[in-house]
Protein backbone atom coordinates (compact mmCIF):
# COMPACT_ATOMS: atom_id res chain seq x y z
CA UNK A 1 0.00 0.00 0.00
CA UNK A 2 1.56 3.38 -0.79
CA UNK A 3 1.44 6.39 1.36
CA UNK A 4 -1.11 8.08 -0.81
CA UNK A 5 -3.74 5.39 -0.37
CA UNK A 6 -3.36 5.92 3.38
CA UNK A 7 -4.55 9.66 3.58
CA UNK A 8 -7.42 10.35 4.88
CA UNK A 9 -9.44 10.51 2.01
CA UNK A 10 -12.64 8.06 2.59
CA UNK A 11 -15.74 8.27 4.09
CA UNK A 12 -18.00 5.45 5.25
CA UNK A 13 -21.73 4.57 6.29
CA UNK A 14 -22.19 1.67 8.63
CA UNK A 15 -25.38 -0.02 8.80
CA UNK A 16 -25.96 -2.70 11.68
CA UNK A 17 -28.47 -5.08 11.34
CA UNK A 18 -29.75 -5.53 15.09
CA UNK A 19 -31.34 -2.45 15.20
CA UNK A 20 -28.50 0.11 16.26
CA UNK A 21 -28.33 3.36 14.37
CA UNK A 22 -26.11 3.95 11.02
CA UNK A 23 -22.78 5.36 11.78
CA UNK A 24 -20.85 7.47 9.19
CA UNK A 25 -17.55 8.31 9.77
CA UNK A 26 -13.92 9.89 7.64
CA UNK A 27 -10.84 8.47 7.80
CA UNK A 28 -8.42 6.05 6.61
CA UNK A 29 -9.19 3.27 4.73
CA UNK A 30 -7.87 0.67 7.26
CA UNK A 31 -9.62 2.36 10.34
CA UNK A 32 -13.31 2.06 8.14
CA UNK A 33 -12.84 -1.33 6.79
CA UNK A 34 -11.09 -2.86 10.29
CA UNK A 35 -13.00 -5.66 11.30
CA UNK A 36 -14.93 -5.10 14.58
CA UNK A 37 -18.08 -6.83 14.87
CA UNK A 38 -18.49 -8.38 18.35
CA UNK A 39 -22.03 -10.16 16.94
CA UNK A 40 -24.35 -9.44 14.25
CA UNK A 41 -23.88 -7.97 10.38
CA UNK A 42 -23.02 -4.74 9.35
CA UNK A 43 -23.21 -3.67 5.57
CA UNK A 44 -20.77 -0.92 4.86
CA UNK A 45 -20.62 1.65 1.91
CA UNK A 46 -16.85 3.20 1.97
CA UNK A 47 -16.10 5.90 -0.81
CA UNK A 48 -13.38 8.26 -1.87
CA UNK A 49 -14.08 11.25 -0.77
CA UNK A 50 -11.85 14.50 0.76
CA UNK A 51 -14.83 15.75 3.57
CA UNK A 52 -17.78 14.33 5.43
CA UNK A 53 -20.45 16.53 4.12
CA UNK A 54 -23.68 16.58 3.25
CA UNK A 55 -23.37 15.93 -0.39
CA UNK A 56 -21.12 13.53 0.79
CA UNK A 57 -23.67 11.31 3.66
CA UNK A 58 -26.47 11.37 0.66
CA UNK A 59 -24.38 9.94 -1.52
CA UNK A 60 -23.54 7.19 0.69
CA UNK A 61 -27.22 6.82 2.04
CA UNK A 62 -28.18 6.37 -1.65
CA UNK A 63 -25.83 4.07 -2.62
CA UNK A 64 -27.09 2.01 0.58
CA UNK A 65 -30.60 2.57 -0.28
CA UNK A 66 -29.94 1.16 -3.98
CA UNK A 67 -28.15 -1.88 -2.65
CA UNK A 68 -30.61 -2.89 0.14
CA UNK A 69 -33.65 -1.68 -1.65
CA UNK A 70 -34.24 -1.21 -5.45
CA UNK A 71 -33.00 -2.65 -8.78
CA UNK A 72 -29.59 -3.53 -7.58
CA UNK A 73 -31.43 -5.55 -4.62
CA UNK A 74 -31.83 -9.11 -6.39
CA UNK A 75 -29.02 -8.88 -8.18
CA UNK A 76 -26.76 -7.58 -5.34
CA UNK A 77 -28.02 -10.80 -3.19
CA UNK A 78 -26.97 -13.02 -5.48
CA UNK A 79 -23.40 -12.12 -5.56
CA UNK A 80 -23.53 -11.74 -1.59
CA UNK A 81 -24.99 -14.87 -1.26
CA UNK A 82 -22.46 -17.04 -2.60
CA UNK A 83 -20.48 -16.00 -0.14
CA UNK A 84 -22.40 -16.06 2.37
CA UNK A 85 -23.09 -19.73 2.01
CA UNK A 86 -19.17 -19.99 2.86
CA UNK A 87 -19.49 -18.60 6.21
CA UNK A 88 -17.15 -16.04 5.16
CA UNK A 89 -16.90 -13.21 8.08
CA UNK A 90 -15.85 -10.16 5.94
CA UNK A 91 -16.89 -10.01 2.35
CA UNK A 92 -15.60 -7.36 0.11
CA UNK A 93 -17.26 -5.83 -3.03
CA UNK A 94 -16.84 -3.13 -5.66
CA UNK A 95 -19.79 -1.53 -6.55
CA UNK A 96 -20.40 0.87 -9.26
CA UNK A 97 -23.86 2.28 -10.47
CA UNK A 98 -25.43 0.23 -13.24
CA UNK A 99 -23.08 -2.65 -12.81
CA UNK A 100 -23.22 -6.18 -10.72
CA UNK A 101 -21.40 -6.38 -7.67
CA UNK A 102 -18.21 -7.73 -8.44
CA UNK A 103 -16.48 -9.63 -5.09
CA UNK A 104 -12.90 -8.77 -3.82
CA UNK A 105 -10.66 -11.02 -2.72
CA UNK A 106 -8.69 -10.00 0.64
CA UNK A 107 -5.68 -10.48 -1.23
CA UNK A 108 -6.75 -7.87 -4.00
CA UNK A 109 -8.11 -5.50 -1.70
CA UNK A 110 -5.37 -2.98 -1.17
CA UNK A 111 -4.34 -3.24 -4.50
CA UNK A 112 -8.01 -1.77 -5.91
CA UNK A 113 -7.77 0.77 -2.95
CA UNK A 114 -4.14 2.01 -4.29
CA UNK A 115 -5.98 1.86 -8.00
CA UNK A 116 -8.58 3.98 -6.97
CA UNK A 117 -6.45 6.45 -4.60
CA UNK A 118 -4.80 7.50 -7.69
CA UNK A 119 -8.03 8.21 -9.58
CA UNK A 120 -9.26 10.32 -7.00
CA UNK A 121 -6.63 12.24 -6.85
CA UNK A 122 -6.56 12.74 -10.67
CA UNK A 123 -10.05 13.25 -10.94
CA UNK A 124 -9.40 16.73 -8.54
CA UNK A 125 -11.12 14.83 -5.00
CA UNK A 126 -14.21 14.34 -6.39
CA UNK A 127 -16.48 11.84 -4.59
CA UNK A 128 -17.04 9.58 -7.17
CA UNK A 129 -17.75 5.89 -8.26
CA UNK A 130 -16.78 3.12 -7.33
CA UNK A 131 -17.86 2.65 -4.40
CA UNK A 132 -16.15 -0.06 -1.72
CA UNK A 133 -19.05 -2.65 -0.26
CA UNK A 134 -18.61 -4.55 2.40
CA UNK A 135 -20.54 -7.32 4.63
CA UNK A 136 -19.04 -8.66 7.74
CA UNK A 137 -20.46 -10.69 9.86
CA UNK A 138 -19.53 -11.98 13.35
CA UNK A 139 -21.27 -15.64 14.99
CA UNK A 140 -24.04 -17.42 14.02
CA UNK A 141 -26.09 -15.86 11.26
CA UNK A 142 -29.53 -16.42 9.76
CA UNK A 143 -30.44 -16.82 6.26
CA UNK A 144 -29.11 -13.79 4.03
CA UNK A 145 -32.26 -13.05 3.49
CA UNK A 146 -33.39 -11.82 6.39
CA UNK A 147 -30.36 -10.10 7.54
CA UNK A 148 -31.04 -8.27 4.16
CA UNK A 149 -34.23 -7.35 5.21
CA UNK A 150 -33.05 -6.12 8.73
CA UNK A 151 -30.36 -4.29 6.93
CA UNK A 152 -33.31 -2.53 4.69
CA UNK A 153 -35.24 -1.77 7.64
CA UNK A 154 -31.87 -0.19 9.60
CA UNK A 155 -31.32 1.89 6.49
CA UNK A 156 -35.20 2.77 6.66
CA UNK A 157 -35.27 3.96 9.72
CA UNK A 158 -32.28 6.32 9.65
CA UNK A 159 -33.43 7.62 6.51
CA UNK A 160 -36.89 9.14 8.44
CA UNK A 161 -34.73 11.78 10.08
CA UNK A 162 -33.22 14.95 8.28
CA UNK A 163 -29.50 14.54 6.80
CA UNK A 164 -28.04 17.67 9.66
CA UNK A 165 -29.31 15.17 12.28
CA UNK A 166 -27.79 12.81 11.21
CA UNK A 167 -24.96 14.63 10.38
CA UNK A 168 -24.78 15.51 14.28
CA UNK A 169 -23.91 11.95 15.03
CA UNK A 170 -20.70 11.98 17.77
CA UNK A 171 -19.13 9.48 15.10
CA UNK A 172 -19.41 12.05 12.53
CA UNK A 173 -15.43 13.26 12.10
CA UNK A 174 -14.39 16.68 11.10
CA UNK A 175 -14.34 17.29 7.40
CA UNK A 176 -10.60 16.74 6.07
CA UNK A 177 -10.29 20.07 4.18
CA UNK A 178 -9.50 23.03 6.21
CA UNK A 179 -9.99 25.52 3.52
CA UNK A 180 -14.11 24.90 3.54
CA UNK A 181 -14.12 23.16 6.79
CA UNK A 182 -15.65 26.17 8.91
CA UNK A 183 -19.28 25.91 6.93
CA UNK A 184 -19.49 22.18 7.35
CA UNK A 185 -18.33 22.74 11.22
CA UNK A 186 -21.37 26.18 11.17
CA UNK A 187 -23.98 24.18 9.31
CA UNK A 188 -23.72 21.11 11.54
CA UNK A 189 -25.07 23.63 14.50
CA UNK A 190 -28.60 23.29 13.19
CA UNK A 191 -29.25 26.73 12.86
CA UNK A 192 -32.89 27.51 12.05
CA UNK A 193 -34.27 27.30 8.00
CA UNK A 194 -36.42 30.28 7.19
CA UNK A 195 -39.54 27.95 7.78
CA UNK A 196 -38.30 27.56 11.79
CA UNK A 197 -37.62 31.28 12.18
CA UNK A 198 -41.08 32.05 10.83
CA UNK A 199 -42.36 30.28 12.87
CA UNK A 200 -40.91 31.34 16.22
CA UNK A 201 -41.48 34.82 14.77
CA UNK A 202 -45.04 34.24 14.76
CA UNK A 203 -45.70 34.21 11.14
CA UNK A 204 -49.14 33.28 10.39
CA UNK A 205 -48.83 33.67 6.36
CA UNK A 206 -49.64 30.28 4.70
CA UNK A 207 -46.02 30.47 3.55
CA UNK A 208 -44.15 30.86 6.59
CA UNK A 209 -40.75 30.70 4.78
CA UNK A 210 -41.57 34.66 3.64
CA UNK A 211 -40.99 36.49 6.74
CA UNK A 212 -37.36 35.13 6.77
CA UNK A 213 -36.73 35.85 3.17
CA UNK A 214 -38.22 39.28 3.70
CA UNK A 215 -36.34 40.33 6.85
CA UNK A 216 -32.94 38.74 4.33
CA UNK A 217 -34.17 41.30 1.61
CA UNK A 218 -34.69 44.33 4.14
CA UNK A 219 -31.19 43.69 5.60
CA UNK A 220 -32.66 42.40 8.83
CA UNK A 221 -31.45 39.14 9.09
CA UNK A 222 -28.05 37.40 7.60
CA UNK A 223 -28.98 33.86 6.07
CA UNK A 224 -26.22 31.60 5.05
CA UNK A 225 -26.90 29.50 2.08
CA UNK A 226 -26.44 25.72 2.48
CA UNK A 227 -25.96 24.31 -0.82
CA UNK A 228 -26.89 20.85 0.04
CA UNK A 229 -30.63 21.75 1.56
CA UNK A 230 -31.04 24.57 -0.84
CA UNK A 231 -32.34 26.59 1.54
CA UNK A 232 -30.70 29.37 4.15
CA UNK A 233 -29.55 28.20 7.48
CA UNK A 234 -30.04 31.74 9.63
CA UNK A 235 -26.80 32.34 12.70
CA UNK A 236 -27.74 31.65 15.59
CA UNK A 237 -26.51 34.60 17.37
CA UNK A 238 -28.87 36.97 15.87
CA UNK A 239 -31.56 35.21 18.06
CA UNK A 240 -32.65 35.96 21.52
CA UNK A 241 -33.34 32.69 23.87
CA UNK A 242 -36.87 32.73 23.39
CA UNK A 243 -36.28 32.86 19.31
CA UNK A 244 -37.08 36.08 18.54
CA UNK A 245 -34.92 38.39 16.49
CA UNK A 246 -32.45 40.85 17.94
CA UNK A 247 -32.93 44.17 17.12
CA UNK A 248 -29.38 45.32 16.50
CA UNK A 249 -29.08 42.60 14.53
CA UNK A 250 -29.99 45.37 11.66
CA UNK A 251 -27.17 47.93 12.53
CA UNK A 252 -24.65 45.20 12.24
CA UNK A 253 -25.65 44.14 9.07
CA UNK A 254 -26.04 48.03 7.96
CA UNK A 255 -22.55 48.32 9.06
CA UNK A 256 -21.50 45.90 7.48
CA UNK A 257 -22.82 46.19 4.13
CA UNK A 258 -20.67 49.40 4.06
CA UNK A 259 -18.34 47.59 2.66
CA UNK A 260 -19.13 46.57 -0.50
CA UNK A 261 -17.97 42.94 -0.34
CA UNK A 262 -20.07 42.71 2.17
CA UNK A 263 -23.31 43.73 0.93
CA UNK A 264 -26.24 40.97 -0.02
CA UNK A 265 -25.77 41.86 -3.64
CA UNK A 266 -21.73 40.84 -3.52
CA UNK A 267 -22.19 38.18 -0.52
CA UNK A 268 -25.56 36.72 -1.91
CA UNK A 269 -24.76 33.59 -0.23
CA UNK A 270 -24.17 34.86 3.17
CA UNK A 271 -20.51 33.28 4.00
CA UNK A 272 -18.23 35.91 3.35
CA UNK A 273 -20.06 37.62 6.18
CA UNK A 274 -20.99 34.61 8.29
CA UNK A 275 -17.09 33.31 8.39
CA UNK A 276 -16.23 36.94 9.68
CA UNK A 277 -18.96 37.15 12.66
CA UNK A 278 -17.76 33.63 13.35
CA UNK A 279 -13.52 34.41 12.82
CA UNK A 280 -11.81 34.33 16.33
CA UNK A 281 -10.43 37.86 16.72
CA UNK A 282 -7.45 38.84 19.93
CA UNK A 283 -8.87 42.21 20.00
CA UNK A 284 -12.25 40.96 21.13
CA UNK A 285 -11.18 39.13 24.55
CA UNK A 286 -12.26 40.21 27.50
CA UNK A 287 -9.28 41.77 28.79
CA UNK A 288 -8.88 44.02 25.52
CA UNK A 289 -12.91 44.79 25.43
CA UNK A 290 -12.50 45.91 29.12
CA UNK A 291 -9.78 48.15 28.33
CA UNK A 292 -10.43 51.84 29.05
CA UNK A 293 -7.77 54.25 27.68
CA UNK A 294 -8.90 57.31 29.54
CA UNK A 295 -7.28 54.96 32.60
CA UNK A 296 -3.87 56.08 30.82
CA UNK A 297 -4.93 59.72 30.12
CA UNK A 298 -5.88 60.39 33.48
CA UNK A 299 -2.19 59.41 34.48
CA UNK A 300 -0.28 60.96 31.71
CA UNK A 301 0.42 63.89 34.04
CA UNK A 302 2.94 61.86 35.75
CA UNK A 303 5.66 59.18 34.49
CA UNK A 304 5.44 57.31 37.65
CA UNK A 305 1.65 56.97 38.02
CA UNK A 306 1.35 56.04 34.13
CA UNK A 307 4.16 52.83 34.58
CA UNK A 308 2.16 51.69 37.81
CA UNK A 309 -0.93 51.28 35.62
CA UNK A 310 0.95 49.45 32.83
CA UNK A 311 2.31 47.39 35.67
CA UNK A 312 -1.46 46.39 36.79
CA UNK A 313 -2.84 45.79 33.49
CA UNK A 314 0.59 43.77 32.33
CA UNK A 315 0.00 41.63 35.85
CA UNK A 316 -3.42 40.94 34.91
CA UNK A 317 -2.55 37.58 33.60
CA UNK A 318 -6.03 35.73 33.91
CA UNK A 319 -5.72 33.17 31.00
CA UNK A 320 -9.59 32.99 30.66
CA UNK A 321 -9.68 37.04 29.80
CA UNK A 322 -6.92 36.78 27.12
CA UNK A 323 -8.84 33.68 25.12
CA UNK A 324 -9.74 35.16 21.59
CA UNK A 325 -13.55 35.25 20.91
CA UNK A 326 -15.74 35.47 17.99
CA UNK A 327 -17.89 38.75 17.09
CA UNK A 328 -20.83 36.23 17.18
CA UNK A 329 -19.85 35.32 20.61
CA UNK A 330 -19.93 38.81 22.12
CA UNK A 331 -22.61 39.94 19.99
CA UNK A 332 -25.12 38.24 22.68
CA UNK A 333 -23.71 40.27 25.71
CA UNK A 334 -22.82 43.20 23.65
CA UNK A 335 -24.01 44.04 20.61
CA UNK A 336 -22.94 47.46 20.56
CA UNK A 337 -19.42 46.53 20.87
CA UNK A 338 -19.45 43.97 17.94
CA UNK A 339 -21.23 46.80 15.73
CA UNK A 340 -18.22 49.35 16.41
CA UNK A 341 -15.83 46.18 15.52
CA UNK A 342 -17.12 46.31 12.52
CA UNK A 343 -17.31 49.67 11.78
CA UNK A 344 -13.30 49.67 12.64
CA UNK A 345 -13.44 46.92 9.83
CA UNK A 346 -15.03 48.21 7.47
CA UNK A 347 -13.58 51.68 7.97
CA UNK A 348 -9.77 50.03 7.32
CA UNK A 349 -11.01 47.79 4.19
CA UNK A 350 -12.35 51.36 2.32
CA UNK A 351 -9.10 52.93 3.51
CA UNK A 352 -7.14 52.24 0.50
CA UNK A 353 -9.52 54.25 -1.26
CA UNK A 354 -10.97 57.66 1.10
CA UNK A 355 -7.96 58.52 2.48
CA UNK A 356 -5.77 60.82 1.04
CA UNK A 357 -1.95 60.00 0.59
CA UNK A 358 0.40 61.30 2.55
CA UNK A 359 2.87 63.95 1.11
CA UNK A 360 6.36 61.75 0.45
CA UNK A 361 9.34 63.05 2.51
CA UNK B 1 12.97 56.24 39.12
CA UNK B 2 10.25 53.70 39.26
CA UNK B 3 9.12 53.80 35.47
CA UNK B 4 12.42 52.56 34.12
CA UNK B 5 11.77 50.21 31.54
CA UNK B 6 15.86 49.60 30.84
CA UNK B 7 18.89 49.12 32.90
CA UNK B 8 21.08 50.82 30.71
CA UNK B 9 20.08 53.14 27.51
CA UNK B 10 22.45 51.92 24.81
CA UNK B 11 21.83 51.41 20.79
CA UNK B 12 22.68 48.42 19.18
CA UNK B 13 24.61 48.47 15.25
CA UNK B 14 21.95 47.75 12.57
CA UNK B 15 24.20 46.72 9.37
CA UNK B 16 23.20 46.85 5.83
CA UNK B 17 20.78 44.47 5.10
CA UNK B 18 17.09 43.34 3.40
CA UNK B 19 13.76 43.78 5.16
CA UNK B 20 10.20 43.21 4.49
CA UNK B 21 7.47 45.54 4.64
CA UNK B 22 4.11 45.74 4.99
CA UNK B 23 2.50 48.93 4.54
CA UNK B 24 -0.67 50.65 3.50
CA UNK B 25 0.27 52.59 -0.25
CA UNK B 26 -2.30 55.18 0.78
CA UNK B 27 0.56 56.75 2.91
CA UNK B 28 3.28 56.59 0.44
CA UNK B 29 5.47 54.02 -1.39
CA UNK B 30 7.31 51.50 1.03
CA UNK B 31 9.51 54.03 2.22
CA UNK B 32 6.88 56.31 3.51
CA UNK B 33 6.06 56.51 7.18
CA UNK B 34 2.46 55.45 8.76
CA UNK B 35 2.04 59.23 10.10
CA UNK B 36 -0.32 57.83 13.17
CA UNK B 37 0.62 53.92 13.66
CA UNK B 38 -1.80 52.54 16.04
CA UNK B 39 0.59 49.53 16.38
CA UNK B 40 2.77 47.95 18.83
CA UNK B 41 5.42 50.48 21.07
CA UNK B 42 4.00 53.41 18.21
CA UNK B 43 5.10 56.97 20.13
CA UNK B 44 1.90 59.34 20.98
CA UNK B 45 1.99 62.92 22.25
CA UNK B 46 2.29 63.01 25.67
CA UNK B 47 1.45 59.35 26.44
CA UNK B 48 2.89 60.25 29.11
CA UNK B 49 3.40 64.06 29.39
CA UNK B 50 6.67 65.06 27.71
CA UNK B 51 7.14 62.48 25.22
CA UNK B 52 7.12 63.36 21.58
CA UNK B 53 4.74 61.44 19.02
CA UNK B 54 6.34 60.53 15.78
CA UNK B 55 5.45 58.38 12.59
CA UNK B 56 6.06 54.76 12.44
CA UNK B 57 8.02 52.37 9.92
CA UNK B 58 7.52 48.43 10.71
CA UNK B 59 9.69 46.02 9.40
CA UNK B 60 10.22 41.88 9.58
CA UNK B 61 13.61 40.46 8.72
CA UNK B 62 11.15 37.86 7.21
CA UNK B 63 8.21 37.89 4.86
CA UNK B 64 6.20 35.70 7.79
CA UNK B 65 7.28 38.25 10.49
CA UNK B 66 6.24 41.47 8.64
CA UNK B 67 2.79 39.47 8.20
CA UNK B 68 1.71 38.27 11.38
CA UNK B 69 2.74 41.98 12.95
CA UNK B 70 0.87 43.78 10.64
CA UNK B 71 -2.66 41.93 8.87
CA UNK B 72 -2.32 38.68 10.64
CA UNK B 73 -2.05 39.85 14.25
CA UNK B 74 -5.59 39.63 15.60
CA UNK B 75 -6.73 36.64 14.10
CA UNK B 76 -6.80 33.38 16.13
CA UNK B 77 -7.39 30.08 14.32
CA UNK B 78 -11.09 28.24 14.47
CA UNK B 79 -10.87 24.75 15.88
CA UNK B 80 -10.21 23.79 12.48
CA UNK B 81 -6.80 25.48 11.78
CA UNK B 82 -8.80 27.55 9.86
CA UNK B 83 -8.58 31.58 9.48
CA UNK B 84 -10.56 33.96 7.15
CA UNK B 85 -9.08 37.24 6.20
CA UNK B 86 -11.55 38.82 3.37
CA UNK B 87 -10.19 39.93 0.51
CA UNK B 88 -11.67 43.25 0.92
CA UNK B 89 -9.66 43.85 4.49
CA UNK B 90 -6.41 42.87 2.79
CA UNK B 91 -6.52 45.52 -0.35
CA UNK B 92 -5.15 48.23 1.44
CA UNK B 93 -2.28 46.69 2.47
CA UNK B 94 0.99 45.78 0.34
CA UNK B 95 4.39 43.79 0.88
CA UNK B 96 7.89 44.94 -0.58
CA UNK B 97 11.57 44.61 0.21
CA UNK B 98 13.73 47.48 1.43
CA UNK B 99 17.42 47.58 2.06
CA UNK B 100 19.23 49.76 4.08
CA UNK B 101 22.50 51.15 2.89
CA UNK B 102 24.14 52.41 5.78
CA UNK B 103 24.70 51.23 9.52
CA UNK B 104 21.98 52.69 11.75
CA UNK B 105 21.07 52.11 15.26
CA UNK B 106 18.22 51.26 17.18
CA UNK B 107 17.31 49.31 20.38
CA UNK B 108 17.26 45.91 20.60
CA UNK B 109 14.88 43.88 23.08
CA UNK B 110 15.70 40.43 21.28
CA UNK B 111 17.28 37.71 23.32
CA UNK B 112 20.19 37.64 23.81
CA UNK B 113 20.84 41.07 22.57
CA UNK B 114 18.13 42.75 25.42
CA UNK B 115 21.19 41.83 28.27
CA UNK B 116 22.94 45.44 26.61
CA UNK B 117 19.98 46.81 28.01
CA UNK B 118 18.03 45.11 30.59
CA UNK B 119 20.40 42.68 32.98
CA UNK B 120 19.57 39.08 32.49
CA UNK B 121 19.21 38.69 36.12
CA UNK B 122 16.06 41.20 36.54
CA UNK B 123 13.56 38.81 35.95
CA UNK B 124 11.00 41.38 36.61
CA UNK B 125 11.41 43.80 33.94
CA UNK B 126 12.63 40.88 31.51
CA UNK B 127 9.22 39.28 32.14
CA UNK B 128 7.44 43.00 31.70
CA UNK B 129 9.06 43.21 28.31
CA UNK B 130 7.79 39.42 27.28
CA UNK B 131 4.88 40.54 27.91
CA UNK B 132 4.47 44.01 26.29
CA UNK B 133 6.13 42.17 22.90
CA UNK B 134 2.99 40.16 23.09
CA UNK B 135 0.51 42.49 24.56
CA UNK B 136 -2.98 42.82 22.75
CA UNK B 137 -3.82 45.81 24.10
CA UNK B 138 -1.44 48.33 21.94
CA UNK B 139 -2.20 51.31 24.12
CA UNK B 140 -0.25 49.69 26.86
CA UNK B 141 2.87 49.33 24.94
CA UNK B 142 2.29 53.49 23.68
CA UNK B 143 2.65 53.92 27.17
CA UNK B 144 5.75 51.50 27.33
CA UNK B 145 7.30 53.29 24.33
CA UNK B 146 6.48 56.51 25.50
CA UNK B 147 8.46 55.91 28.85
CA UNK B 148 11.17 54.21 27.24
CA UNK B 149 11.72 57.39 25.06
CA UNK B 150 12.03 59.70 28.07
CA UNK B 151 14.66 57.33 29.85
CA UNK B 152 16.57 58.12 26.72
CA UNK B 153 16.00 61.90 26.57
CA UNK B 154 17.33 61.69 30.48
CA UNK B 155 20.36 60.11 29.18
CA UNK B 156 20.02 63.36 26.09
CA UNK B 157 19.97 59.99 23.68
CA UNK B 158 17.17 60.10 20.95
CA UNK B 159 15.46 56.65 20.11
CA UNK B 160 15.43 56.13 16.56
CA UNK B 161 13.56 52.88 16.65
CA UNK B 162 12.91 49.64 18.74
CA UNK B 163 13.16 45.54 17.39
CA UNK B 164 12.20 42.59 19.17
CA UNK B 165 11.25 39.41 18.48
CA UNK B 166 7.82 38.87 16.85
CA UNK B 167 5.75 36.64 19.39
CA UNK B 168 3.60 36.42 16.68
CA UNK B 169 6.02 34.82 14.89
CA UNK B 170 8.79 33.70 16.71
CA UNK B 171 11.03 33.09 14.25
CA UNK B 172 11.25 36.35 12.90
CA UNK B 173 12.34 40.13 14.58
CA UNK B 174 10.35 42.67 14.16
CA UNK B 175 11.92 46.44 13.89
CA UNK B 176 10.04 49.65 14.15
CA UNK B 177 11.13 52.79 13.26
CA UNK B 178 10.19 56.54 13.69
CA UNK B 179 9.98 59.10 11.93
CA UNK B 180 12.18 60.24 10.54
CA UNK B 181 14.57 57.08 11.65
CA UNK B 182 17.04 58.42 9.18
CA UNK B 183 17.58 59.90 6.39
CA UNK B 184 15.79 58.14 3.47
CA UNK B 185 18.21 58.50 1.35
CA UNK B 186 19.94 55.68 3.74
CA UNK B 187 17.16 52.70 2.46
CA UNK B 188 16.38 51.38 -1.35
CA UNK B 189 12.97 50.16 -2.43
CA UNK B 190 13.51 46.83 -3.66
CA UNK B 191 11.19 44.92 -6.88
CA UNK B 192 8.27 46.09 -6.80
CA UNK B 193 5.09 45.88 -3.80
CA UNK B 194 2.82 43.12 -3.56
CA UNK B 195 -0.49 44.00 -3.04
CA UNK B 196 -2.13 41.20 -0.58
CA UNK B 197 -5.69 40.95 -1.85
CA UNK B 198 -3.61 39.61 -4.92
CA UNK B 199 -3.31 36.29 -6.12
CA UNK B 200 0.75 36.58 -5.15
CA UNK B 201 -0.46 38.12 -2.17
CA UNK B 202 -2.45 35.96 -0.74
CA UNK B 203 0.08 32.91 -1.52
CA UNK B 204 2.19 34.52 0.75
CA UNK B 205 -0.18 34.78 3.33
CA UNK B 206 -1.34 31.45 2.99
CA UNK B 207 2.56 30.18 3.28
CA UNK B 208 2.94 32.12 6.32
CA UNK B 209 0.07 30.35 8.28
CA UNK B 210 0.65 27.11 6.64
CA UNK B 211 4.31 27.33 8.39
CA UNK B 212 2.10 27.47 11.42
CA UNK B 213 -0.18 24.58 10.10
CA UNK B 214 -3.05 27.18 9.30
CA UNK B 215 -5.12 27.28 6.96
CA UNK B 216 -6.58 30.33 4.94
CA UNK B 217 -10.20 30.18 4.12
CA UNK B 218 -11.49 30.13 1.05
CA UNK B 219 -13.37 32.76 -0.06
CA UNK B 220 -17.00 31.66 0.69
CA UNK B 221 -18.11 33.40 -2.51
CA UNK B 222 -16.64 31.12 -4.67
CA UNK B 223 -17.29 27.64 -2.33
CA UNK B 224 -20.24 28.63 -0.66
CA UNK B 225 -23.04 28.00 -3.57
CA UNK B 226 -25.33 30.25 -5.43
CA UNK B 227 -28.66 31.01 -3.77
CA UNK B 228 -31.61 29.88 -5.96
CA UNK B 229 -33.34 33.20 -7.06
CA UNK B 230 -36.51 32.28 -5.58
CA UNK B 231 -35.38 30.18 -2.49
CA UNK B 232 -36.88 31.50 0.58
Amino acid sequence: MTHAAEEKHWASLEVPSHGGQVQYAHGDIHQLSRRRASSGVYLRVIAEAQALTKPVIAELDGVAEKILHQAAHASARRVIEGYWEKNTSVMDFVYERGKQLRPVAPSEFAEVVEAWTKLFHRAGAQLGPPYIIQLERAGSMGSLAQVWDDLARTIDTAMEFPATARHNSASVAAPADPADARRTTLLALNWPTSIEVGRRAGSTSRNVAQWAKDKRDAGQLLGAWSSSERTYRHPGFQFNDDGSLRPEVRDLLATLAGNPAWSNISDANGWRRTYWLYQPFRSLNRRTMAFCPNVLHAVNDNPNDAAAVLDSYLLDDAPENRVARTPADVFAENPQAVIAFARAEVASALSHTEVPPVPHD
Amino acid sequence: MTDELLDRVKLLTLWPREFARVFQPIYGDVLSVHPDPPGRFALKNDMPRGVIGAGGWYLGDTVDAALWESVLRDVEPDDDGGVYLDRSVLAPYALQWVRIRAKGEILRMEHPARRHVVNASNVRLNAKWDQLVAEDIYPLTHVAAGLVQLQFHFGLMELPGISWRSRQSDAGIVHLFYDPPSNRSDWEMLGIPVPLASDDGIRLIRDALTAANMVLLTDPVLTGGTPDPAAL
